[in-house]
């Protein structure tokens, strides 16, 4: 069978039993948007169900409908029939790119830059010095002309790559007196490259806590941005490379700081990519907050401080982690936890979405701020640094005090001053 | 559509708000029933003003305009069976005012059902009618098709709650129905008209209802009978005993197995009934309510009663009627849902029909619906793919009907004529009636503009 032919009975297989009982409407969040049909869960299904039967072409406006996709995975978890919309979504996604090809762009970025191992960190140090000599994140920075040549907004929160990435920072190898356990740290593109902060958290909180952190040198994307944008076959490339250079560690667990990367490893590469993952491999991926509340992390130092928290959507929905960061950072003393209205929805960030689509993506997070000022908190917690690129952006536009920190960060922050020997991080 | 028409539509709603790629009419083509009809335009008006100016345009160039709520209906009642513009209510969605005093919400057609309810029962207040699709429907819509739901026995549908609207006509005028006040016999009660229309009569662009006090406690009881006949002939037992609970519902054989296989709530699967009821109101009355409605049940022969300890009992109980439907429609691609009603006294005689029918075409149908009220919903489990087995699904379908109308009973109870049902409509009303019907249909449409195609069979 043709590759096209049996992604086209793929996707029939993925949208065949839908009722179109519109049960995934209420909770999407580009649906609650633009209230267009075509724009909803149920909608884009059917869509799909044209272009695997020959109905529809991919047309402009097919591409753009399929492509406003958080992937949020609100629909597959409403859905009464138990269909995944999201995964037909990305399945869909693949079909455009099978038969238009990929877009030269993302043919460089995806197949080429991402794979370089040694010129990817490279380039986002440069980009990172380029960013701090135009100083393109002041608001007032002539350089910030060059968004909307690029597509996105002028006034766009911009991060700075980091100059030193978080791989270059720290050793192969943290270990610990007498370690309780043994963990591989994977650390994803964001963490490496742009909030290298969340990564010496989480090395810092499992040291602290007994493990000892192998973090692999040779460790690339998890494939997540790539898979988003169909290209599967991409994602596979490292997915595969991954595969390999962590099954070869002997460690208890293999732990993330970021929704989707752990979604990714633990369930993607297998369910979505097709790739031949060992039931063991899967079931050591925990997120750092799993792995934290399973070996009973307590003993914080005070914090005098209100928090709040957004479940990123891959950790929540994906991962089903939801409990263990809300009880984790409670137990930090003086800590108040606030829980904000709609917690588990979308900020809109998305990753890569909120390039592709940013007036969109600020439409979906001024919901999310809103929810978030609401529990008059300072700080509002989150566990995926895509969720704190994006609610940091949100928030300042609307004049939010609030700041946004990873989980990991906030857990830090209250045991680091405990560990008299410096860490790596310093 | 030519472009000097749409370019109208656009001078009315704005660009952005007509709709016109194939991609987007086709998502505009379905409801929640299988047949489609792609429209050959959508547009998403504002306001009541932009709803006039569109019925205008439609009439003066003779378009079908089809109104749609949320498209969750049933009977393809938002469906342009004759093609035209679709007219997408979903932007009219403010809820306008809550009037605590007089126990009234004004809201716009758009608004979901579900978010009324929440806020009113944020304020101690209650909206009863809660169709199976409140997530996702629209109040416009529950008065277009006259909604009910699982309260309808001790609360009543939509029409009970309706109490004055808003709207343009079919030719265009804007047009006030009903009133605010908790009586009124002022004229012909044309509140009462539109409610049911199908969007055949007006397009609603403000709608009026009344709210109750929310009741301060509910107790949920779940009970196993050997064979559906068994379980019906408890439900008229309740009722002839004097309780009202808030809904009985049932669940036949075929239905407890689906749904225990997507679920896994440990429901007894050899059970060849359950009834699951709920009574709600003050604490004592409800605790009274349940212990009289333990002893009927058992005087009728359940195998297993028991009533819910917890909310968490009470929740998993109402999970598997409210999964029913979604756990028949993984067991199939494609499921026929009616919802047939008879009187309550012949539900027993009914579930017999449609086990017949069941067997009579060699067709798997779930049986589940609102037992209390009469209004069952067989669910035929089937594939629109085999042309073969489709023919013989029709046949079950008439003979369902058939049935009902021989029950002294009704070819709808609350998903609405559209076009899937006009053909048997006529067997219910008679000539009479039809004529009355299609009478008014003609005074207030002379041209057939507003949604045609629906309620009436066609030549």
């Amino acid at each position: 069978m043709s590759k096209s032919k049996e992604l086209e009975d793929r996707l029939e297989q993925l949208t065949l039993s839908c009722m179109k009982c519109g049960n995934c409407q209420p909770v999407c969040p580009v649906f609650r948007e633009i209230g267009e049909e075509g724009a909803s869960p149920r909608g884009r299904v059917r869509l799909i169900r044209g272009a695997a039967s020959g109905e529809l072409e991919l047309s402009a406006r097919y591409q753009e409908l399929i492509g406003k996709c958080i992937n949020c995975r609100a629909c597959a978890e409403e859905c009464p029939s138990g269909l995944e919309p999201n995964i037909a979504i990305l399945n869909a996604r693949q079909q455009m790119i099978l038969e238009k090809g990929l877009p030269t762009v993302k043919r460089l970025i995806f197949r080429r830059a991402m794979r370089a191992r040694r010129m990817f960190p490279a380039s986002a140090k440069l980009m990172g010095m380029l960013q701090r000599a135009t100083l393109i994140g002041n608001p007032r920075s002539p350089a910030r002309l060059a968004l909307p040549v690029m597509g996105m907004p002028i006034d766009k929160a911009i991060p700075y790559f980091a100059l030193k990435s978080f791989l270059d920072r720290v050793p192969a190898i943290n270990p610990v007196e007498h370690p309780k356990y043994r963990v591989a740290y994977f650390v994803g593109c964001s963490a490496n490259l742009l909030y290298p902060e969340i990564g010496e958290a989480v090395v810092g909180l499992l040291n602290h806590f007994g493990a000892e952190v192998i973090i692999p040198k040779d460790q690339m994307c998890c494939g997540t941005p790539i898979f988003n944008a169909g290209d599967f076959e991409g994602g596979a490339y490292f997915a595969k490379h991954n595969l390999r250079v962590f099954s070869e560690l002997d460690v208890d667990a293999i732990v993330t700081a970021c929704g989707s990367c752990g979604l990714t490893l633990r369930q993607e590469w297998r369910d979505l990519l097709g790739i031949d993952v060992p039931e063991e491999f899967s079931a050591k991926v925990l997120d750092f907050t799993e792995f934290l509340a399973s070996i009973g992390a307590t003993g914080f130092t005070r914090q005098d401080s209100r928090v709040t928290y957004h479940d990123s959507c891959h950790l929540a929905r994906g991962m089903g982690v939801r409990s263990q960061p809300r009880e984790l950072l409670a137990a930090i003393p003086g800590t108040e936890f606030i829980e904000m209205a709609e917690a588990d929805k979308c900020c809109g960030g998305g990753g890569a979405f909120s390039l592709y689509h940013p007036e969109l993506s600020r439409q979906v997070g001024a919901r999310k701020a809103e929810n978030a000022a609401g529990t008059r908190a300072d700080v509002v917690v989150t566990g995926c640094p895509s969720c704190v690129m994006q609610l940091r952006e949100t928030l300042a536009r609307q004049g939010s005090a609030q700041s946004v920190q990873h989980t990991a960060c906030v857990l830090w922050d209250a045991v680091r001053d405990q560990n008299l020997v410096p860490n790596a991080s310093e | 559509m030519e472009a000097k028409l749409l370019s109208r539509l656009q001078e009315i709603v704005g660009a952005e708000y007509v709709l016109t790629a194939k991609e987007d009419l086709i998502c505009y083509g379905y409801d929640a029933q299988h047949v489609e009809h792609i429209p050959e335009a959508v547009v998403r008006p504002a306001d009541a003003e932009q709803v006039a100016r569109l019925v205008l345009f439609a009439n003066e160039e003779s378009i079908p305009l089809t109104p749609r709520g949320a498209g969750t209906g049933l009977s393809g009642g938002s469906v342009a069976v004759q093609g035209g513009v679709v007219l997408d209510l979903g932007r009219m969605n403010r809820i306008l005012y809550i009037d605590r005093e007089n126990l009234l919400a004004t809201v716009e057609p758009g608004v979901v059902t579900a978010d009324l309810h929440s806020a009113v029962e944020a304020v101690g207040l209650m909206y009863p009618p809660d169709p199976a699709s409140m997530n996702v429907s629209t109040i416009g819509g529950n008065v277009a098709e006259n909604a009910g739901g699982l309260r309808a026995i001790k609360y009543g549908v939509t029409k009970d709650y309706l109490m004055a609207l808003e709207g343009v006509t079919p030719t265009g005028e804007f047009f006030k129905a009903g009133a605010a006040t908790m009586k009124s016999v002022s004229g012909y009660d044309l509140a009462r008209l539109m409610c049911g229309s199908e969007g055949t009569l007006g397009i609603f662009t403000k709608i009026v209802v009344k709210l109750i006090p929310l009741p301060k406690d509910r107790r949920a009881v779940l009970a196993s009978f050997n064979t559906l006949a068994d379980a019906s002939r408890a439900v008229s037992g309740i009722i002839s005993a004097g309780i009202m609970p808030a809904t009985l519902e049932i669940m036949d054989n075929v239905t407890i197995r689906a749904v225990e296989d997507f679920k896994k709530l440990g429901l007894p699967i050899d059970a060849g009934a359950l009834l699951l009821l709920e009574v709600d109101g003050a604490t004592a009355q409800v605790e009274e309510e349940v212990a009289e409605a333990i002893s009927v049940i058992q005087a009728h022969g359940a195998s297993n009663v028991q009533a819910a300890s917890d909310a968490e009992e009470r929740d998993r109980i109402w999970e598997g009627r409210r999964v029913s439907l979604a756990a028949l429609t993984r067991v199939r691609p494609t499921t026929v849902l009616e919802d047939a009603t008879v009187p309550r006294s012949r539900l027993a005689e009914m579930a017999s029909e449609i086990e017949a029918i069941a067997a009579r075409y060699s067709l798997t149908i779930g049986t589940f619906g609102h037992a209390g009220d009469g209004n069952l919903h067989p669910t035929i489990l089937t594939d629109e793919r085999n042309e073969e087995e489709m023919a013989r699904v029709q046949q079950a379908v008439k003979d369902i009907f058939d049935a009902a109308l021989r029950l002294g009973g009704t070819v709808s109870g609350e998903h609405g004529i559209g076009f899937s049902k006009a053909d048997f409509l006529p067997l219910e009303m008679g000539p009479g009636a039809m004529g009355m019907m299609r009478a008014i249909k003609a005074a207030l449409d002379p041209k057939n503009i507003l949604n045609p195609g629906k309620v009436f069979e066609q030549e």
